[in-house]
């Protein structure tokens, strides 16, 4: 699997050679732990990024996303009001319709906590790593499933289940 | 795509991942509000230090939950008066006599107290104790309270005393907690110490302590004691005068173990704060457990056994932190090296499977070395098995374990390290 994601040259046969953008659609499912016996919070967050592709298999791009359901713990509500992410993209030479990828990012989220009518903007920057696999559905459009870990300071880290769609342009 | 474009504002984080971290804490206990020092003023002299406590309230409940004051930030309105370190809590008074406000803020709760600072002399100290005859090996707490020059009104002082007592059947210990043991009359002295230009002030009270400890009653915490299991006993008195009264004196009383014959050396009793009653087996066997106070006019004895086979199966040694394999070869750089050395025992568990425990009993010594001086080997308790190297040489090293009952070597096992 590890080997899979090694960004595979230049070939006719790639789409990504000939489609230098792409543009993707997706859902993460948040688990946001502050500490290892917290209770979680699970928000879900959906984001749009737009990418590059520097050569067959490397991509950079950009990712923006807001939370569309927030969390709740007793009288605290946490929802993401943002998240913005920068990531390098490591994708494997396609294996039938399949292919294995790696995300490494550096993101900024930002919740908004709101406790009894006290609200609070909470910033967490910091590394993601991401793992995950595409399907070819069509010769433009892929479906994506993926895990992605962060970690903030302290004990904060996130889990996120990701699902979405890409699509290259330019084919 | 320019990769500059990619950058993104970073920020400081460690505050607010902390916040969420608080209002989590908060959410989850179900706290509504802080209260500093159980809500009462709090009056410190010019350059002392004091620590405010901190509670938390529920909606339920009408007492606090005391909570570490170090969960809050904290600040002062006034640092020429008072200031306070942000993340303890611990007020020191300034230069300058009034009062001011400190402010806790914990995730999205606030408490505040006032602080005075006032520059007042202390005159005098009175000992205040809450009984005027204490129990036999009971444990009791003293409270100073400060008369100053000028004043009326007696200040709570206790934090800024050094307790010590003439007599050596009774000892403070660290948290100021005045544990007896004989009966007889005790001088207790509480001591504001000196400090910039103010002198040592000091007042002496004296307690009586009753004889009237008839018996022991030692209770074994839920559980069995097993090997590498260790079952917390507690000890309970039965006082002459006052038959239900039942205090837990364990942290009181001298713990031991007495070996029954056959079993050998197979368990141990902790008599160190707080672990005080907490028994250790190192095999199966059976022993006497003994908890006495005030010498031996009162013992209590319990039969105690620890399940479990127990049976060495043998005797190892690693490096600590090392998964290198023996002969353990290290590099002389030309300074010296420390490696760590541990034995390990395997038992026998009760399904006959091996199980591990360290030894801190083990016997260290060098078998032969290549040149004399190079290498030392620790053998007491700071530094067992602690090898150092100041050259290079070829050493053997030998770990015994020996069962005390009979001398006999239980157990032992040689490595050899070679410096290069």
């Amino acid at each position: 699997m590890l080997l899979a994601l090694v960004p595979f040259g230049g070939s006719a046969q790639n789409l990504q050679q000939d489609s230098q953008y792409y543009l993707s659609v997706f859902t993460d499912r948040q688990v946001l732990r502050v500490s290892e016996n917290a209770t979680p919070i699970r928000p879900i967050v959906v984001s749009a990024s737009a990418g590059y592709w520097v050569r067959p298999g490397i991509g950079l791009e950009l990712e923006a996303g807001f939370g569309i359901v927030d969390d709740s713990i007793g009288t605290l509500e946490v929802d993401t009001s943002s998240q913005l992410a920068a990531s390098l993209r490591l994708e494997s030479k396609p294996q039938g319709n399949f292919a294995a990828y790696a995300l490494f990012s550096y993101v900024r989220s930002t919740y908004d906590a709101s406790v009894d009518g006290l609200n609070s903007s909470l910033s967490f920057p910091g590394a993601r790593l991401g793992i995950g696999l595409t399907y070819t559905v069509t010769p433009h459009w892929r479906a994506d499933v993926g895990f992605t870990h962060h970690d903030y300071d302290g004990d904060t880290r996130v889990n996120s289940f990701r699902f979405g769609l890409r699509y290259d342009l330019g084919i | 795509m320019p990769l500059a474009a990619l950058t993104l504002i970073a920020c400081d984080s460690d505050g607010d991942t902390q916040t969420l971290s608080d209002l989590v804490t908060i959410a989850e206990e179900g706290f509504t509000g802080l209260v500093i020092n159980g809500d009462t003023e709090t009056i410190i002299e010019t350059g002392q230090s004091t620590q405010l406590s901190l509670e938390a309230l529920t909606e339920n409940t009408i007492n606090g939950t005391a909570i570490s004051a170090a969960m809050a930030d904290w600040s002062s309105s006034d640092e020429q008066i008072a200031t306070v370190d942000t993340d303890t809590g611990a007020v020191t008074g300034g230069n300058v006599d009034g009062e001011v406000t400190v402010t806790a803020r914990f995730g999205n709760l606030t408490a505040s107290t006032q602080v005075r600072v006032s520059s007042a002399q202390l005159v005098s100290i009175i000992v205040d104790q809450a009984d005027s005859e204490l129990n036999e090996c009971s444990d009791t707490r003293f409270t100073a309270m400060g008369m100053f020059e000028g004043e009326e009104r007696l200040r709570n002082i206790t934090d800024s005393i050094v307790w010590t007592v003439a007599q050596a059947s009774a000892a403070f210990d660290e948290n100021n907690l005045l544990r007896v043991s004989s009966a007889g009359e005790l001088e207790v002295t509480a001591t504001r110490e000196a400090f910039l230009d103010r002198l040592a002030v000091n007042q002496t009270a004296t307690v009586n302590v009753l004889d009237n400890l008839e018996g022991i009653t030692i209770v074994a915490d839920p559980g069995q004691l097993a090997v590498r299991s260790p079952l917390q006993y507690r000890a309970f008195p039965v006082y002459s005068n006052m038959p239900d009264v039942l205090p837990d004196i364990t942290d009181n009383l001298q713990w031991d173990i007495e070996d029954v014959a056959t079993s050998g050396d197979f368990a141990r009793v902790d008599n160190t704060l707080p672990d005080k009653g907490l028994v250790t087996a190192l095999r199966s066997g059976d022993g006497l457990l003994l908890a006495s106070c005030n010498g031996t006019q009162v013992t209590q004895t319990v039969n105690i056994t620890a399940a479990g086979s127990g049976e060495f199966a043998g005797l190892s040694i690693s490096a600590e932190n090392s998964a290198r394999d023996f002969p353990l070869q290290v590099t002389w750089q030309g300074e010296e090296i420390v490696e760590q050395l541990v034995a390990t025992a395997l038992f026998l568990d009760q399904e006959g499977g091996e199980d591990v425990t360290f030894l801190d009993e083990t016997e260290w010594q060098i078998e032969t070395v290549s040149e004399p001086g190079i290498f030392t080997l620790g053998n007491d308790d700071d530094d067992k098995g602690q090898l150092t190297i100041r050259g290079v040489g070829r050493v053997t090293l030998r770990a015994t374990f020996i069962d005390e009952d009979n001398d006999d070597v239980v157990f032992m096992d040689t490595v050899t390290v070679i410096s290069q």
